[in-house]
């Protein structure tokens, strides 16, 4: 199995660290911001922001509460995005991470319909612009070093390893966490499964985290129609050549009818009869 | 020797071909200033009105081509030898127009042939699509091939068209089989949503939904092409004929009407239909227009030979098709994308209305060059 993060909600402070690490590492440009009333800055990831922090600050029982959810690609164990990307741009790697060919892509933007988190973003503003996401820093992992967010870090929120080991060390924390944690572990069962893990400790409605994600495998949804492709052309094709073969008896029995009653003889090509000049 | 036709040009020709050329300087402006000046398109609305309209819709607009085909050929009826004629010469305008338009959609419009050259991806429904496009175009030009090879009075044009009489019926089974693949693999471009589809328009097997439908729409296609002709050009409008086309177009959408409404019975979502929202009552206006109008017209054999109800029922199933593949699209997916109120800006909509306007003005221009297309007249115009 490959690489993945394990990101620890309870930990993080909202420092945003992650995110100057992720635009330094990716040469990310600068783009223009907004204040906004949930202090996320910038307010939405985009072409040029793959990692944000998104904060929700809302009030339960009469308290206040504000919860940071660091939110980039998911990079799916079985990715929707690579299962449809028409030019093969979009791979899941070995090591973990789910990269895109900048070479291929031609710009279909069917990644992104697809997505079911909403990630892959389009360089909208660019007359020949790329399809970006998060990369799990796989240029780094290449080098044996683990995400640039990772390494930021202060408070140790972001664990990079195994995805297996991760697992491993959620289901410790949660074991162990004396009710800090709730018993789920998001992104283990999320799309099928995604190399990004997530502990928290409110109830996922209280974190940005995307709800409501289905738990199937998601390139499923369209391969379970693909895969009756050869059936739908058997059933198609054979019917249609039977069809043929009906119709040819059908004009050439009619031929001869017509035949025998004016005595003329029948047609030789009874079957073409709409070939005319005009 | 060659004898074309003459072209006439009218005052409502001349400004289809205005609109055709402001689409055309808007798609090569858009190459240079990017899809983000040039539409409304953003990370949460994609696919816009250039991918729903231009491509998902025109698709099946096409889809004349590969019903009548079947019915000349597999049907072996020759009684609608000009029918067929008129069906897939435009079946072939909208492929051509439909694949220069998805160029201009893409980000990278001259990469549009690498997936189908250098590397593919079998997994994608969009690969699919455009392998059996690009193949279809060829069928498309060899079902058409003898309209213009037979105005050309020379041995090599009499051997070119000698030869495509005696392939013809194989290329039209191939026609008839990439359509019946790519036409419902535009339906499984958005199964990939899953349930993040509005219940509305959620359908297990949406691909077999827009097979039907395109069925029907093509035919319905079909009996419109005749219903202009005849006034354009004084065609004979073969009710006899037509009706028994409408015959068809009520089976295959009176399945796809049972086949939505039973899905929605149990997938529990019986309960949507009245939510007295937006959404709901698109639903329903598609479902009277496109689907309880036609239905009803066609079922009755007196009904379906009435050459006007008849026309009504077609444009009903065209309502119904394009409503389908639209609210699927905007409506069924804008809140799964994020609620972003896309609407088409005014260089999208001039490009999307100036192509169809072409198609129309060309097939104009091919019918009036090429008389083969229209053969017999009632009476000469
Ligand atoms: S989260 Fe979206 S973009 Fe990332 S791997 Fe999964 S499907 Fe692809
Ligand atoms: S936009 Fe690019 S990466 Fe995304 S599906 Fe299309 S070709 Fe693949």
């Amino acid at each position: 199995m490959g690489k993945g993060m394990l990101i620890d909600l309870t930990k993080c402070m909202g420092c945003r660290g992650c995110q100057v690490a992720c635009k330094q590492w990716n040469n990310l440009q600068a783009v223009p911001t907004e204040f906004n009333a949930e202090f996320t800055n910038p307010p939405v990831r985009s072409a040029y922001t793959w990692t944000t922090i998104d904060f929700l600050i809302t009030e339960v029982d009469g308290k206040t509460v504000s919860t940071f959810t660091k939110q980039q690609c998911m990079h799916c164990e079985h990715p929707a995005c690579e299962s449809v990307c028409i030019a093969a741009a979009i791979k899941k790697t070995k090591a973990g991470p789910v990269t895109i060919d900048y070479d291929k892509c031609i710009g279909c933007r069917y990644c992104q319909v697809a997505c079911p988190f909403g990630v892959p973003k389009y360089q909208f503003d660019k007359a020949t612009p790329k399809m970006q996401k998060c990369t799990m820093c796989a240029d780094r992992i290449e080098a044996g070093m683990e995400t640039a967010c990772a390494a930021t870090c202060p408070s140790g929120a972001i664990k990079f390893g195994e995805r297996a080991d991760l697992l491993k060390m959620a289901r410790e924390r949660i074991a162990k966490g004396n009710g800090k944690y709730i018993d789920h572990i998001y992104g283990e069962e999320e799309a099928g499964g995604t190399a990004v893990l997530y502990l928290s400790g409110v109830p996922l409605d209280l974190t940005k985290l995307k709800q409501g994600v289905t738990e199937e495998e998601v390139p499923n949804f369209t391969w379970k129609a693909m895969r009756q492709l050869p059936a739908l052309l058997g059933v198609v094709g054979l019917s249609s050549l039977g069809l043929m073969a009906y119709s040819s008896r059908r004009n050439a029995v009619a031929a001869a009818e017509e035949g025998a009653r004016s005595g003329a003889g029948a047609g030789k090509h009874p079957s073409k009869g709409g070939k005319h000049h005009d | 020797m060659t004898s074309f036709g003459e072209y006439r040009l009218t005052r409502g020709k001349g400004a289809l071909w205005l609109l055709f050329a402001a689409a055309i300087v808007v798609s090569i402006w858009r190459l240079f200033v990017g899809l983000g000046a040039s539409t409304s398109l953003s990370d949460t609305t994609p696919w816009g009105l250039w991918k729903a309209w231009d491509v998902i819709v025109t698709v099946p607009l096409g889809a004349s081509g590969f019903t009548m085909a079947f019915v000349r050929y597999m049907l072996k009826d020759a009684r609608y030898e000009q029918i067929m004629r008129r069906s897939v010469i435009w079946a072939a305008i909208m492929y051509v127009s439909m694949g220069a338009r998805l160029a201009f959609d893409i980000g990278l419009p001259w990469r549009i042939m690498n997936p189908l050259v250098f590397w593919g991806n079998i997994h994608s429904a969009l690969f699919e699509v455009a392998w059996c496009v690009a193949l279809y175009l060829i069928v498309l030009l060899v079902e058409n091939g003898p309209r213009v090879t037979e105005r050309i009075d020379r041995p090599w044009a009499h051997k070119l068209e000698h030869a495509i009489h005696w392939v013809g019926p194989a290329f039209v089974l191939f026609g008839v089989l990439l359509s019946s693949m790519h036409q419902s693999s535009l339906g499984t471009l958005y199964m990939i949503a899953g349930k993040r589809l509005d219940a509305l328009w959620y359908h297990p097997w949406l691909n077999y939904i827009y097979l039907l439908t395109a069925v029907a729409a093509g035919l319905s296609v079909t009996i419109l092409i005749e219903a202009v002709s005849s006034k354009m050009y004084k065609t004979p409008f073969q009710t006899n004929l037509l009706a028994k086309l409408g015959a068809a177009v009520g089976v295959a959408l009176g399945i796809a009407f049972v086949w939505r409404l039973a899905s929605l019975v149990i997938e529990g979502s019986v309960g949507a239909l009245f939510r007295s929202d937006i959404s709901s009552y698109l639903w329903w206006v598609e479902m009277l227009i496109g689907y309880v109008m036609p239905l009803t017209i066609l079922a009755r054999g007196a009904w379906r030979n009435d050459r006007r109800l008849l026309t009504w029922a077609a444009v009903g199933v065209l309502y119904g098709m394009i409503s389908l593949r639209m609210n699927v699209v905007f409506t069924g997916m804008n809140e799964a994308m994020g609620a972003s109120g896309y609407w088409p800006s005014l260089t999208e909509w001039l490009s999307s209305i100036g192509w169809t306007a072409g198609t129309l003005v060309v097939f104009t221009f091919l019918a009036e060059k090429l008389p083969g297309v229209l053969g017999d007249r009632v009476k000469k115009v």
